[in-house]
């Protein structure tokens, strides 16, 4: 194959739309939404701002998962609306209050794992280094990011050994012994956790690691005017809901059953 | 003991954390799951198993910084996945105020490790349910609009009154302490003496 | 050129000067192999050279490496990245990004090239290692050979003058050695100097220029190509050495007989499996083993051991087919309590806090002496009281040996079992595996290794791409036909 056609296989993407945004952008949107998210009080608004944002994300590659949490919120809010008929003291006070929890989560999750799954390594280090960030926070976030899928895995082997072995094997064994099966399951995952770091960080160290460089990701990462403009309309929009939500509109009950 | 963190130790910071992490989701769900009175209670449950991983993480890393870093890389974790931003707050707070009980010393030992892992604790504690306090209004008024019988009102308003919050961070310094205790107890057990560290 | 001179080194947490005194001359355009018994030194050797020691490693250092007149003890690792660069033994814990492009680039990233240039540097990598068919990949998804692949990209990226390999063969199976000794002729070819830390060296013997013996941290021989190729058999097992030639093995094989005290047989009947929506692993297994058969289960990467030893050993349930033992269908729980898994990875495997403990451990009924009688026969009574984790790793394996011996499991399983052991540890698995199978154990064996498995297999079952299986009595015409697939 000729390094041109490479070139080109490099730079293709397989995200588009809202997903190409600067890290950065999308980070700033998350906060904001994770501030507003909890002080809205009118049902309408808050749907507005699932749709408007499960729209944003459908715009880049989230077209799925955004439509997921959608009906989710829509299911939890009917379900939530309901409970005012089911007269359990107590109970049902604080299974609304956790129903009320988990609405307003929704959209931070919807928002939060699609950052996560849209967002290149590289470009996560290179926005983070330009916030001016120290490596004490980026290498670590880059390596959980990596770890983490390890860990299943490894947790899996573990747990097949135990299995062969007999130890903790059985349901009875664990809720009978619940520190051991901790112990046995945490001690050989830490044990692979230091050995895992001394060669990650051999591997990384030969490669440069430590330099504190100016990085450049694959992509150009620059907060420009695609940026400015989503992060101003963000803002704006969750501005207007926020007022919205001290007028008439905001009382408006949706889900009157 | 003064030295500065180097690429090996974020990177041992860095799993550490994963770990940590995935437990303390893994907890979380279970516990909210099962109920809402056993949610609140989350931190003080979560902080048991991550005191193992926490104790081993200071003692391999005797610096200071390592609990700043740790609690951050947490806080942006939550800010990711919705947390409500008095979480992520709470943790860095926590984390520099623990990096100077434990790391102002010139040495690490294991009364300062379990110390500050459950002072680390309680406020994580708290700053997980603290937000309910803050928006008592806001539920309030959510319920008024939705023509909720004030005696709901009142129930809502006592499971999340002060006394409640006390009993919540109380747990979270207690779940600290023992976390700390089977976490100290494992490291002498196993990486102590297979040499992997050395606590005074 | 590099140069020791003579370079010795402490680590600071030992007493003893690892390395002592090295003096040797490398000349640029080398290819350099470097081997000797576990713990002789070697890797410490080549962590002086990538800057490893003694900013990673602390430690008390005397002489000098002085590389093109530079020494490279003042030298910071990161100021060596594009200098020297190092792929690690085991491909899974050397990669930081979760794709495959960005691994390539991440070397690039670090030292603070612009776009432009990292996308002509890992374009390059690319293309002269061909490696265009991973691009794009998520690194999850990649066996261990391309993944190890990715590794070299990424180092190969940096331009550096130096490659140094840590046993890079230990994790690969025989497809994807070769793969490496390709890539490893290029890197030569292209006039670069090459270190190679190895123990099953086969494949590098086209290209190596010298041989460096270590021994107790020294040099205690070197060899030209000719000379070490050559070497006496008797000699070469002196030094601890194996063989270069291991298809050879195939020529002198003497049969070997079960042990015919065989009371137990293990029968497979027509096993079929399939992960959820994917395709077919394979179907239609048929196999025999009897007490004192060591089987040695043979096949690329993804031709599914590892499923077929998962259902052997009861962890996954099979789709169609059945597994009996003495005549009675064995349910997965059933197989679970009869078999023993031996994996590759030991740090997997120990739970307890000491050996005794370890021995014991998940056995209900008292086995005091048993365990007395197993740490004895495995040269382990002076560790008893010692953590597993501070063994070594030959030492670690044998205690999970001694597990599944006193466990009582009358078939036992081995998953790589020889991956990075030097020929004195290869043979005392070898032996261990032997009396196991003389005292009417069944034993499987998952393994690429061919020396290991000429000397220790009684039967070979052959998975191939359809998943078919094929099961023989190991005979010198089937491993003929073994050797002409594996090196040529």
């Amino acid at each position: 194959m000729e390094e041109t056609q490479i070139k080109q296989m490099i730079e293709r993407q397989s995200l588009h739309g809202s997903a190409l945004l600067d890290p950065r952008c999308k980070i700033l949107l998350l906060v904001c939404i994770g501030f507003v998210s909890y002080f809205l009080a009118g049902e309408v608004v808050s749907l507005a701002l699932m749709l408007v944002y499960g729209l944003f994300i459908a715009f880049g590659n989230g077209g799925k998962w955004a439509l997921k949490m959608i009906v989710s919120y829509i299911i939890v809010a009917y379900l939530n609306a309901l409970l005012r008929y089911v007269q359990v003291p107590v109970l049902s006070v604080i299974m609304s209050v956790f129903g009320v929890t988990v609405l307003k989560l929704i959209p931070i999750v919807m928002m939060g794992l699609w950052i996560l799954r849209t967002t290149y390594m590289d470009d996560l280090m290179v926005s983070l280094q330009r916030m001016r960030l120290p490596q004490a926070v980026t290498i670590p976030l880059v390596v959980m990011f990596r770890y983490i899928p390890t860990l299943r895995i490894e947790y899996r082997q573990i747990r097949n050994t135990m299995d062969i072995r007999g130890i903790s094997d059985t349901l009875w064994k664990r809720v009978s012994h619940p520190l051991a099966t901790i112990e046995y399951i945490l001690i050989p995952l830490l044990m692979r956790c230091l050995k895992v770091t001394d060669e990650l960080a051999a591997s990384g160290t030969t490669r440069g690691l430590e330099l504190e460089c100016k990085r450049y990701a694959l992509r150009p990462i620059r907060f420009s005017w695609p940026e400015i403009a989503v992060s101003l309309l963000g803002i704006l929009f969750l501005a207007v809901l926020l007022f919205l939500d001290q007028t008439k509109i905001g009382e408006i009950i949706l889900w009157r059953v | 003991m003064k030295q500065k963190l180097n690429a090996k130790d974020f990177i041992l910071i860095g799993v550490l954390t994963a770990l940590m992490w995935i437990i303390c989701m893994i907890i979380s769900t279970i516990m909210s799951v099962a109920g809402p009175v056993t949610n609140v209670f989350y931190p003080s449950v979560v902080a048991i198993p991550n005191g193992i991983v926490m104790m081993l993480l200071l003692a391999k890393v005797p610096k200071k910084g390592v609990f700043t870093i740790c609690a951050a890389i947490q806080a942006i974790l939550f800010l990711l996945v919705g947390a409500f931003w008095f979480i992520p707050i709470g943790l860095v707070i926590g984390g520099v105020i623990c990096d100077f009980l434990v790391m102002g010393r010139k040495e690490i030992t294991m009364k300062s490790m379990m110390a500050s892992y459950a002072l680390f604790s309680a406020i994580f504690a708290f700053s997980a349910i603290c937000p309910i306090k803050f928006l008592q209004s806001a539920f309030v008024g959510a319920m008024e609009k939705n023509n909720i019988a004030q005696e709901y009102i009142d129930g809502m308003l006592n499971i999340t009154s002060v006394p409640m919050l006390v009993v919540i961070v109380a747990a979270g310094l207690v779940g600290g302490l023992i976390g700390g205790l089977i976490g100290q107890k494992a490291l002498k057990k196993h990486f102590i003496k297979a040499g992997l560290v050395s606590v005074k | 050129m590099i140069s020791f001179q003579n370079f010795s080194f402490r680590y600071e947490e030992s007493q003893d000067f690892t390395l002592h005194k090295i003096d040797m001359t490398i000349k640029t355009g080398e290819f350099i192999l470097l081997t000797g018994r576990s713990g002789c030194g070697k890797t410490t050797l080549i962590r002086s050279l990538n800057g490893l020691i003694p900013h990673f490693y602390p430690g008390e250092m005397k002489g000098d490496i002085l590389m093109d007149g530079h020494s490279l003890l003042e030298m910071q690792p990161s100021q060596l990245a594009g200098q020297v660069g190092t792929v690690f033994q085991d491909p899974r814990s050397q990669f930081f990004m979760t794709d495959t492009t960005r691994e390539l680039a991440f070397g690039c990233e670090n030292l603070g090239l612009s776009r432009e240039e990292t996308i002509d540097r890992i374009a390059k990598s690319t293309k002269e290692l061909e490696l265009a068919d991973y691009l794009n990949r998520s690194i999850f998804a990649l066996s261990s050979g391309e993944k190890q692949q990715i590794a070299i990209g990424s180092v190969y990226a940096l331009a550096p003058k130096v490659y140094i390999f840590d046993e890079p063969s230990a994790n690969l199976d025989y497809a994807a050695t070769k793969r490496l000794a390709e890539i490893m002729g290029k890197l030569k070819k292209k006039g670069y100097t090459i270190f190679v830390v190895e123990h099953r060296f086969y494949y590098l013997r086209e290209w190596i220029d010298r041989v460096f013996l270590i021994q107790d941290g020294q040099i205690e021989q070197e060899f030209t190509k000719e000379e070490f190729c050559a070497l006496p058999e008797e000699t070469r097992i002196s030094y601890g050495l194996r063989t270069a030639y291991p298809e050879r093995d195939a020529e002198h094989y003497r049969g070997k007989e079960r042990a015919d005290n065989g009371t137990h047989l293990l029968k497979v009947n027509s096993l079929g499996f399939s992960y959820k929506k994917g395709p077919e692993v394979f179907q239609n297994v048929s196999f025999e083993a009897h007490a004192g058969d060591v089987i040695g289960i043979l096949g690329h990467n993804g031709a599914g051991k590892t499923t077929l030893l998962s259902i052997l050993t009861g962890l996954l349930k099979q789709q169609h087919g059945e597994v009996c033992f003495d005549g009675k269908k064995l349910s997965p729980r059933q197989r679970r309590a009869l078999s023993y898994l031996v994996m590759q990875d030991t740090d997997y495997q120990l739970f307890a806090s000491s050996v005794e403990d370890e021995l014991s451990l998940g056995i209900k009924e008292d086995c005091k002496e048993k365990v007395d009688a197993t740490l004895k026969a495995l040269e382990l009574s002076e560790y008893r009281e010692r953590h597993p984790a501070s063994l070594s790793g030959g030492q670690k394996q044998r205690v999970t040996i001694g597990a599944a011996i006193v466990k009582d499991s009358p078939v036992i399983y081995f998953d790589e079992p020889t991956s990075g052991l030097d020929y004195d540890s290869m043979v005392r698995v070898s032996r261990l595996i032997e009396q196991l199978s003389n005292s009417g154990v069944i034993v499987f064996v998952v393994s690429h290794d061919f020396e290991f498995i000429v000397r220790t297999c009684t039967e070979v079952v052959q998975l191939d791409d359809h998943g078919a299986i094929q099961n023989h009595r190991l005979s010198p015409e089937i491993l003929k036909a073994l050797s002409e697939k594996y090196f040529t």
